[in-house]
């Protein structure tokens, strides 16, 4: 049994709903995602957004100042795209009907100039992305868009190089679902979860890298890897939270480890905590690292030394983090009164399946958009420059599938019935305890590796001892299995992911085994410099089954 | 050392939920999720709860600790004895997990679709405006619904605090005068003077959106635009 659709869109967040609802207007839709919709890092955002163009400044300024935080390996088609279409963001939102945080007279209650953007042009919003979650779930929930919700894609099939066939698992009423597409739009966001520690959503694993893949597209740039300063180093539950950066806690933030010592004059004598992400999160990475870290694995981050009169301020723009801190360090942490620890966590995932302009992947009809993709924010990403990019390519994409759709045909109904047979085995099989491990345990020892040996500082031999753990974790995988259960089983989730985790887990460490450079998020302390040489993108392709990093010019 | 006591349930498979009890190598002060996770991955890989965003923001995992509602990602536990149940008021799915999403998507399914620019309406106070505005935040995680007296999962008039918390989105973009009382005879219809002021919603919203007081307001704006008696206790507030 198998459903027929004209368009399958993946992911549950900014991206997927605004391809669903434009492919709505004219095909067959049905939308998967893994958690309820809206969902996904779209739901999780702090709510700012940049805006190119808004300051009034001519959008070449808001393409340099991405090029210049993406350190100029960013595809520079897809940034002119992004400029073009992201200028008239704050309208096509209007237009749908958001309630902007504005006062009487329509000014931005919270309007900044984040770092790395050259102009005034950052609308913040007090709620979060839960207003532009309510605009676009308002809309799904009366659209004839087939909500999918808690609903994992676990395999994707190509035949002919064109996109032929999807299954899934429905966690809610345990079935496993067996679909067949015209085309596919991956709106699934990024792989942050192959680490351990994280900021992203659970489910935020990767798997549609990986399937992307099997079905012949290109993943580029998969080590460019955004890690935040400051996220919460515990309790049990609460590790890699986010806590954010030095500048949403005030003007005079200062950073200590175990020895009392202020250690960002030392690697940024200049800008101290105010220096960029990644920069900080390297830094208080490598405190930690060598044993200058406190007894629970984070540095002192000193907040006393703020003006106090603005602590409502910047309360009111990051109240979910502040109450956090009360909760964990208690009210006079949240207040300005008492340091806390914290300790840097996975944030950001620039790196993604290759697109062109129209967000058409090397495989015929699978279509991608969102953080999954690549290239738009090259080697780092500017804050609030993700929400507008997701929007913008959301968008692209469902007008090129609608393109595209009218012409493409279903694939074959015995190949069909042979791959979903084939899945239907897979999952059977993995209900069968062959002696190894679970693949709830790979994954966690993946994450570990990852954050170890593919993390916020790399080198040769610690790449390399990753890509061998894995080659280990590879083939225990083989005889893992999961507990037998059909509703809301976790334990199969885990194990379906991990067949793709691995495969994107390894993708990121032969990218950054390949650039032997810093560039960006990229750290390598055995080549701390930027070099010229490496100005070009790390493309990953799958030849008979096994990966290959390919190092390409950067597109112009 | 914890001592965590659970319900477990598989529809369809046991006759009855059942109560289970774990010994957790763990020491309070730890998240409830770090508590879930641990017990999942470490002794038991078929109990079933529900984690996404794991920073409040997707509300799917809202459930009751020690008889009080909480979110699993937020919550600390504080007592070694620890007793966990499935979030009260809802249809159970598999252990913790309960089905909130066809409550929360039957209130929603209620709403009009409105498009085009918002106008900031005359209808309501500065001060309404933005308590409406600010109640834009909540995360549909259904805690207050879970609380409050006037929620029954299968009532077809969805009555609750998240249900009011959504319709003040409206309130907030109404464009005529017309529509204005058209949401506010709807929350009449759907039971808003029924409510007893017993604040629960409020002190369990685990995101400050005070449902309570977007109730009050409503209730307020009920009695001075459409003439209807309102309870002394919501017009005092
Ligand atoms: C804590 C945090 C704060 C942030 N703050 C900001 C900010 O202030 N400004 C900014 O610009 N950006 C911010 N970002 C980044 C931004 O939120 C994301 O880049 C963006 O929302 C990604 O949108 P998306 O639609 O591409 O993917 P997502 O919103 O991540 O959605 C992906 C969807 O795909 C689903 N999915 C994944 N795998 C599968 C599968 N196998 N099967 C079915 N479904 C699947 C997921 O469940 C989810 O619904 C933040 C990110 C985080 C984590
Ligand atoms: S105050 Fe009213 S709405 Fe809130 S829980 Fe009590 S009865 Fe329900
Ligand atoms: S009002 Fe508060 S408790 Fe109720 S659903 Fe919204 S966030 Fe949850
Ligand atoms: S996991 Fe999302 S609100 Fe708790």
């Amino acid at each position: 049994m198998y459903e027929k659709v004209d368009v399958l869109v993946i992911g549950g967040g900014i991206a997927g709903a605004i391809a669903a609802l434009e492919v709505s207007k004219s095909y067959s839709v049905m939308m998967i995602s893994k958690d309820r919709v809206m969902g996904g890092a779209s739901i999780q955002a702090s709510g700012g957004m940049a805006i190119p163009g808004i300051a009034g400044e001519d959008l070449s300024v808001f393409v340099e100042d991405t090029l210049k935080g993406g350190e100029y390996i960013n595809d520079r088609s897809l940034v002119k795209i992004f400029a073009e279409e992201g200028a008239s963001y704050i309208t096509y939102l209007e237009e749908l009907g958001m309630v902007f945080d504005q006062d009487k007279e329509g000014k931005y209650r919270i309007y900044k100039r984040t770092e790395g953007h050259s102009a005034m042009r950052n609308y913040n919003d007090r709620r979060g992305c839960h207003e532009v979650g309510r605009v676009f779930k308002e809309k799904l929930v009366k659209s004839n868009v087939k909500l999918m919700e808690h609903t994992m894609v676990y395999d994707m099939k190509s035949v002919d190089g064109r996109i032929a066939a999807c299954s899934a698992y429905s966690l809610k009423d345990g079935k496993i679902i067996h679909i067949a597409p015209k085309a596919v739009i991956m709106a699934s966001g990024g792989y942050g979860r192959i680490y351990s520690v994280s900021d992203m959503s659970t489910g935020l694993t990767g798997e549609c890298h990986g399937m992307a893949l099997d079905c012949g597209a290109e993943l580029m740039d998969m080590e460019m890897v955004q890690f935040i300063p400051l996220a919460f180093p515990f309790p049990e539950g609460m590790r890699g939270a986010f806590i954010g950066m030095c500048s949403i806690h005030g003007p005079d933030v200062r950073l200590y480890n175990s020895l009392g010592e202020r250690f960002m004059e030392r690697y940024q004598p200049d800008r101290k905590e105010y220096a960029t992400r990644d920069q900080v999160a390297r830094a208080i990475f490598t405190e930690i690292r060598d044993g200058r870290g406190t007894e629970r694995g984070g540095v002192i981050v000193d907040t006393t030394n703020n003006d106090k009169s603005l602590l409502p301020r910047y309360k009111a723009s990051t109240a979910a983090v502040y109450s956090a801190l009360a909760r964990v360090f208690g009210e006079k942490a949240a207040n300005w009164e008492e340091p806390f620890e914290a300790a840097p966590s996975q944030h950001f995932c620039m790196g993604g399946i290759k697109i062109d302009g129209d967000c058409r992947t090397a495989c015929k009809n699978l279509f991608a958009a969102g953080e999954i993709t690549g290239g738009i924010h090259g080697a780092n990403r500017l804050g609030g420059n993700a929400l507008t990019e997701v929007t913008v390519f959301g968008k692209l994409a469902g007008k090129s599938v609608c393109k595209e759709v009218a012409e493409a045909d279903w694939a074959k109904e015995s190949d069909l019935e042979q791959y979903f047979a084939e899945q239907d085995a897979m999952v059977k099989d993995l209900f069968v305890k062959k002696g190894g491990v679970s693949g709830t345990q790979i994954k966690k020892a993946l994450g570990e590796i990852m954050w170890e040996c593919g993390g916020i500082v790399r080198n040769q031999e610690m790449i390399e001892k990753g890509l061998a753990q894995l080659a280990e974790l590879k083939k225990e995988a083989e005889t893992m299995h999961a507990e037998e259960g059909d509703i809301w089983n976790y334990s199969l989730v885990e194990a379906l992911e991990v067949k793709h985790m691995l495969k994107v887990s390894e993708a990121v460490l032969l990218s950054a085994s390949m650039r032997k450079e810093s560039r960006g998020s990229h750290y390598r302390e055995d080549y701390p410099a930027k070099d010229e040489a490496y100005m070009s993108n790390m493309v990953i392709v799958q030849k008979e089954g096994k990966l290959v990093c390919e190092k390409r010019p950067i597109i112009l | 050392m914890l001592n965590v006591d659970v319900q477990r349930y598989s529809p369809g498979k046991n006759a009855a939920p059942y109560r289970q009890i774990f010994q957790v190598p763990l020491e309070t002060g730890i998240s409830v999720l770090g508590l879930l996770d641990y017990i999942r991955k470490n002794l038991d890989e078929t109990f079933a709860y529900k984690i996404y965003c794991t920073n409040q923001h997707c509300g799917e995992c809202g459930l009751m600790l020690n008889g009080k509602p909480v979110l699993a990602c937020r919550d600390m536990i504080t007592t070694e004895n620890v007793v966990l149940d499935p979030l009260k008021g809802f249809k159970v799915i598999k252990d913790l997990v309960v089905d909130v999403d066809s409550v929360i998507r039957k209130q929603w399914s209620e709403f009009p679709v409105l498009e085009g620019k918002m106008v900031y309406n005359d209808f309501l106070t500065e001060d309404q405006h933005s308590l409406f505005f600010m109640a834009g935040a909540c995360i549909g995680c259904a805690i207050c619904q879970s609380v409050c007296c006037l929620h029954k999962e299968d009532d077809v008039l969805l009555k609750g605090p998240a249900y009011y918390a959504a319709l003040a989105q409206y309130m907030l973009r109404a464009k005529t005068k017309e529509d204005f009382l058209a949401y506010l005879n709807t929350a009449v219809e759907h039971g808003i003077l029924q409510c007893i002021s017993c604040k629960q919603c409020s002190k369990n919203c685990p995101k400050d959106v005070e449902p309570y007081k977007v109730i009050t307001a409503i209730a307020k704006l009920i009695h001075n635009n459409l003439g209807i008696n309102v309870s002394k206790k919501l017009l005092a507030e």
